[in-house]
């Protein structure tokens, strides 16, 4: 009996296209380029990667179901979940090896450690990965990131990135303190990107609580779809 | 032992109810043809059986469904993703890959294939598993050549011949004449009390203009 793993599914499914893939490598490249060219440069460079991965990682769910490409893996199946999980992880995984890459690459060109690779470094790439994907899923391909990206330019517009990042404290000395810092690292998450990358132990908690609150919304927003099939014509 | 049951079952997308009261069964190495006019609601009907949408009202059973490596569903060419390659689509299903007339494997993605190749594509890879228990398919001869419509007609033969429960709902009735077991009538989401079984056709020279017949009967105001 021939017994199809969801995430072998989704690995064929949600494969890159070459122009993607040449696209991710050219990120890749330049990222490294922005790194070697200034102290600011990893920074930059892994700004670029985060906002590359907030594209990639909106692959959309609804629209696809809808014209019935996920039948095959759904039909028969009592539950969704694992699909589901299946299909955020498999969401995520380009833009994660390029993360992970160039974390790589500034450990072995940088005698200190990566911000890639810190706790805060991951935390905020795994709660930008996992709002954007999520929002994806009704909205159609690419909206999470775009949605995203376009609310970022809107707050820099409105003079507000400052604001977020003075709101963004380093030090957990009052509950208050830390749940403005919090809701600054959700609204901006690249702020956990600065400091070195040094991010409070009781923000990480809130931060990866979040994720997980969005990650769990995503899951139970696939269980729950329910639409009838796209009349092809 | 059955291989998917509707019980009264109604499906309604707000106010627009598709099915109603619905119950309709099917057993084990049985082929049954679904037939009924455009937006009847066969194919939700079919997708309630596959499990991939909920009843509103009424029980969907599929003995299978602890193991959905058991169940198989095709809605058409069109369900398929066109921006994967078509080599690894059949894999992905264990199929082996197909040949064009010349011999020649069929490459590139499953968007660049014509129309009858992608639904031949997508049936050989639904079908590739003799184990499947419940079989549904969705205007499956749409678009296939001649001998591609023996084939299919020849493969589901063989699914009854090994157990397995198949629903087939077509337009192509002298197709399905040619393989079901009965035939039931979906008139505007409701089953028609017409339906047709072997038995009543079993020598029956002209089976499709039975069935002919029988769907207009369907079709009559009560």
């Amino acid at each position: 009996m021939h017994h199809l793993s969801p995430l072998r599914f989704f690995w064929v499914i949600l494969r890159p296209r070459r122009a993607t893939m040449a696209a991710l490598l050219t990120v890749l490249v330049y990222a490294s380029y922005l790194a070697s060219m200034s102290a600011d440069g990893f920074d930059q460079a892994l700004s670029l990667i985060l906002l590359t991965q907030l594209i990639v990682a909106s692959t959309g769910y609804r629209d696809r179901l809808v014209r019935g490409h996920f039948d095959a893996i759904l039909a028969g199946r009592r539950r969704r979940e694992p699909v589901a999980l299946a299909h955020a992880v498999l969401s995520m995984v380009p833009g994660l090896v390029l993360w992970l890459t160039f974390g790589a690459v500034q450990h072995l060109v940088t005698s200190h450690r990566s911000i890639a690779m810190m706790p805060g470094g991951l935390v905020t790439f795994a709660y930008a990965s996992v709002v954007v994907w999520a929002l994806s899923l009704r909205l159609g391909r690419n909206s999470g990131g775009v949605l995203w990206v376009f609310v970022a330019f809107v707050l820099a517009a409105a003079g507000k990135v400052h604001v977020l990042r003075e709101a963004y404290g380093t030090s957990s000395a009052s509950l208050m303190v830390t749940t403005r810092s919090i809701a600054a690292a959700l609204a901006f998450p690249l702020v956990m990107l600065g400091n070195d990358g040094y991010v409070e132990p009781a923000v990480l908690l809130g931060v990866c609580t979040a994720a997980a609150v969005v990650l769990l919304s995503g899951i139970w927003m696939i269980v729950r779809f329910d639409a009838p099939l796209k009349d092809p014509a | 032992m059955l291989r998917g049951e509707l019980e009264d079952v109604t499906k309604s997308y707000g106010r627009h109810t598709v099915v109603r009261d619905v119950s309709l069964a099917v057993g084990p190495g049985e082929i049954v043809g679904l037939i009924g006019p455009n937006g009847a609601g066969k194919t939700t009907l079919l997708r309630l059986f596959a499990g991939l949408i909920r009843p509103t009202r009424g029980a969907v059973r599929i003995p299978a469904a602890d193991r959905p490596a058991l169940v198989r569903y095709f809605a058409g060419e069109h369900s398929l993703p066109p921006e994967v390659r078509t080599n690894r689509w059949l894999a992905l299903w264990s199929a082996p890959a197909m040949a064009r007339a010349d011999g020649r494997r069929i490459a590139g993605t499953l968007g660049t294939l014509s129309r009858g190749t992608r639904q031949r594509v997508g049936l050989e890879a639904m079908l590739a598993d003799p184990d499947v228990v419940l079989l549904l398919l969705d205007e499956p001869w749409e678009g296939l050549d001649p001998d591609a419509s023996r084939w299919l007609s020849e493969e589901l033969l063989k699914r009854r011949a090994a157990g397995a429960g198949v629903i087939v709902s077509s337009h192509r009735i002298h197709d399905l004449a040619d393989v079901c077991d009965r035939c039931v009538f979906l008139v505007g989401g409701r089953l028609s009390p017409e339906s047709l079984a072997a038995p009543v056709w079993d020598g029956v020279g002209e089976r499709s203009a039975l069935l002919f017949a029988a769907f207009d009967r369907a079709r009559r105001p009560r």
